[in-house]
């Protein structure tokens, strides 16, 4: 009795551990881009627990798994990584608490509607990590955070990612004196990009100011506590800035203050400053591109990603402030056109800006332990003519298309 | 003066004389109008396509290019667009006597843009901001002055079933009295022109002269000019080709991606439709609240509608004619239809088919040599002919060479 009794326990055990091994999902495509570089041809992406738990060739059998998606003309990216965006925020959000002009405290995640439909807008291109700003109207505006595009349910990866400043014009929009007339007490501040950088050079003083040994807070308030946290490195500084000059200008900040942690993003003009870049070791974030010629050319060339690529300057591309309608993988297309290796197009949406955002334990490729983030497209990603079939998150299909299932059978 | 004098007419001559023969040599050709060929060659003499087979002869002085496996394609065709105007629309809401000879600009980037990127036939109307908005015609992208551009002047007409401003009542209300009017001057016209024979010896001379103003509306109602009718919906549909059937007039329908919905009474039609640059749309489904993407597109493809895609240089992907075909592709619809409706069908439905946008015996010599599949993503146009001339080569565009460094063919 006892004996049998233990034995289905053992039983029972053994299937337990068994259902634990088995992995819950593979999915067999023709290619697998793992988003470091690597393309492994008839590949298998086998996923366990929500993590990637390998990926096979076409030599080895996949292991039996409780689903198994098998499209034999598709390709498989991992989700793309989205550096700068402001889905999920509240109307009005996307700008600024504008009390101040310097408002480190303020968290982007706390403004988030996990429900917003654009999580699910943002998927279907391919997207399904996002890292949400707190908008560009205030100088230091805030902590962006990290969301997974879970339709209707939006995930929060890391809910401090970094606190952004806005180096231009950006936080002067609205703040020039009422129809050219005097400023006065009322006008808000500041109104040129040198009262930007003023403003910054404040903050980051009293960031660095705030960690000498021997400083006494006079009132514990939670401007000085922010700043201070970035002056220690425990979180990086990363900069709005598009022209050259603003890039500039934020490197020659940090260097004066000592700032230990940050980065470049929103950037058009950095090939007009890689000597610049080079010898600052900063990685860099562009975008929006644009082609040669007519229409609203208020972003990089197409041939900027190669440029860079060419002079060994890290960098990620993001849609940054483009409102044409274009997609992550829009811009990336843009950049194999303009001369940029296919693979590393597409390693600048997803493992290039992972790694700038410090997300690269989790997500940005398809490694062994990582976040079973991926993408199935019908075809070659960097053509134009390839669709989105299938798309999880941590391992789980969060969206399918509707005719995907069809084709299948 | 007597040493000058042969000079001129050399230079008279050479004006006059055809293009020189032009051979492109080991050519993957996509003709569109048939299936693709791995590896031939095309001489293309005065201007048209003379001769498509394998070992084509070249005299001495015919132009050669070896395209070397590369992709040569027809040039494309753009079917409807109000780029290169210095503004889109008129003020005024209802004016069918303007003309887009008077509004374009050869100096546009818009048509450097066009040469680069191989769209060699582009027809350009007026806006969408309009009732009726003019006369509208189709030209090449290269010339000094609108005339020297011009392929067919003055053959179309703009109507826009969207209003801007008021309601579609409203609209309505004024393009059936625009029509009215034409109608009455038209009717007016032909029964003086009639009470001639009749023998009475007094003309109505006012009755009789030409109101230049309502010429163009006459030209749509005696079918001589083409309407291209903006619909915005599904209802626009319905009462454009209402319109059309009450005042007799040719009409190809200029379709937004909103209008998915009519798709039974525009395959009914039978005639080939534009889509807008934008073809899909995305509305919540009145029943189950979920997001639903309407492709317009694969919709018209499977009722057998026939389509010619725009393109818009607002965004990356939608200002170029072969992002266009790749995302109707992407839409489900097959390879060959997706060329045709950038080409051949966009020659059509702008009255060109029978010149432009294939590769066939007889045609105009009008095509590109691609430095990769048009479909590919990374695609450019190496070399660009119009009508036999080499127009365009890459290696001397200085604005990729010299600001984006992309001239080269090395990339």
């Amino acid at each position: 009795m006892s004996l049998r009794f233990g034995s289905v326990l053992l039983l029972a055990l053994a299937s337990l551990v068994s259902a634990q091994d088995k992995p819950s999902l593979v999915i067999k495509v023709k290619r697998l881009h793992v988003g470091d570089g690597t393309v492994v041809e008839g590949a298998a992406l086998v996923i366990s627990g929500g993590k990637v738990s390998s990926v096979v060739g076409k030599d080895v059998a996949p292991p039996a798994a409780l689903e198994v998606i098998d499209i034999a003309e598709a390709e498989l990216t991992p989700g793309f990584v989205e550096a700068e965006s402001r889905v999920g925020m509240l109307r009005g959000d996307a700008d600024n608490e504008e009390g101040r002009e310097t408002t480190p405290w303020v968290r982007a995640v706390d403004g988030i509607d996990k429900a917003n439909p654009g999580f699910a807008a943002l998927l279907r291109t391919g997207v399904t990590t996002a890292v949400v700003l707190p908008g560009d109207r205030n100088v230091i505006a805030g902590v962006s955070c990290a969301m997974k595009m879970v339709p209707g349910a939006a995930e929060v990866l890391s809910e401090e990612v970094a606190i952004h400043a806005v180096i231009g014009r950006g936080p002067t929009i609205r703040n020039a004196a009422f129809r050219g007339g005097e400023a006065t007490m009322f006008t808000r501040r500041p109104t040129t990009r040198m009262g930007v950088i003023a403003e910054l050079r404040r903050s980051f003083q009293e960031a660095m100011g705030r960690n000498q040994p021997g400083w006494e807070p006079l009132y514990p308030d939670r401007e000085g506590f922010a700043l201070a946290r970035i002056g220690r490195g425990e979180v990086p500084v990363a900069f709005v800035a598009q022209d050259a000059a603003e890039i500039l200008a934020a490197i020659r900040l940090c260097k004066e203050a000592g700032i230990p942690r940050y980065r470049i993003g929103g950037t058009i003009e950095a090939t007009l400053v890689m000597d610049d870049l080079k010898a600052a070791q900063i990685s860099i974030l562009i975008g929006p591109l644009f082609n040669p010629g007519s229409g609203p050319e208020k972003g990089g060339a197409i041939s900027d990603p190669r440029r860079l690529d060419k002079a060994g300057i890290a960098f990620a591309i993001s849609r940054g402030n483009d409102d044409t309608g274009s997609t992550l993988l829009d811009l990336a297309r843009a950049a194999a056109r303009g001369g940029l290796d296919p693979n590393k197009a597409l390693m600048s949406i997803t493992s290039a800006p992972a790694k700038v955002c410090g997300l690269d334990g989790r997500v940005g490729t398809l490694a062994v332990g990582k976040d079973a983030d991926f993408c199935v497209w019908s075809s070659d990603p960097m053509s134009p003519t390839s669709r989105l079939l299938v798309a999880g998150i941590g391992g789980r299909i969060v969206w399918r298309e509707s005719t995907a299932s069809a084709k299948k059978e | 003066m007597r040493i000058l004098r042969p000079i001129i007419a050399c230079a008279f001559l050479a004006g006059l004389m055809p293009a020189q023969d032009l051979l492109i040599r080991n050519a993957r050709l996509i003709p569109v109008s048939g299936p693709e060929n791995a590896k031939t060659d095309l001489l293309i003499r005065d201007g048209r396509v003379s001769a498509i087979g394998e070992g084509l002869k070249a005299d001495l002085s015919t132009l050669v290019i070896d395209a070397a496996g590369r992709a040569v394609m027809p040039a494309y065709v753009l079917a409807a667009t109000s780029e290169g105007l210095d503004r889109p629309n008129e003020n005024m809401e209802v004016t069918p006597f303007v003309s887009v000879l008077d509004s374009i600009d050869p100096t546009r980037p818009f048509f450097d843009d066009s040469v680069r990127d191989g769209v060699y036939s582009i027809h350009i109307l007026p806006g969408d901001r309009t009732v009726i908005g003019g006369s509208g015609r189709v030209l090449r992208p290269t010339g000094r002055v609108v005339e020297d551009m011009t392929i067919v002047p003055d053959g179309s007409i703009k109507i826009s079933m969207v209003p801007p401003q008021g309601n579609r009542a409203s609209q309505m209300a004024k393009l059936r009295s625009a029509f009215d009017d034409a109608k009455r001057y038209l009717d007016n016209k032909e029964a003086a022109a009639d009470s001639r024979p009749s023998g009475s010896l007094k003309l109505d001379m006012d009755r009789l002269a030409i109101d230049r103003r309502r010429e163009t509306m006459a030209r749509l109602l005696k079918k001589q000019v083409t309407a291209f009718t903006y619909c915005g919906e599904p209802g626009d549909v319905i009462r454009a080709l209402a319109l059309a059937t009450e005042f007799g007039y040719e009409q190809r329908l200029v379709l937004a991606p909103g209008t998915w919905k009519a798709a039974d009474l525009i395959a009914a039609d039978k005639r080939p439709v534009v889509l807008t640059p934008e073809m899909d749309v995305e509305e919540m489904d009145p029943e189950t609240g979920k997001m639903v993407r309407r492709e317009l597109p694969a919709i018209l493809h499977k009722k057998g509608v026939a389509f010619a895609a725009t393109a818009r240089p607002t965004s990356l992907g939608q200002r170029y004619l072969w992002y266009q075909a790749g995302s109707l592709v992407r839409m489900g619809i097959p390879r060959d239809v997706a060329l045709r409706s950038v080409t051949l069908t966009a020659a059509e439905v702008i009255g060109l088919g029978k010149t432009k946008g294939s590769i066939e015996i007889g045609k105009d010599g009008d095509v590109l040599i691609l430095s990769d599949d048009p479909l590919s993503g990374r695609a450019w146009v190496d070399s660009g002919v119009i009508e036999g001339r080499v127009i365009y080569e890459r290696r001397s565009d200085r604005r990729l060479t010299e600001v984006l460094g992309l001239g080269d063919g090395k990339n």
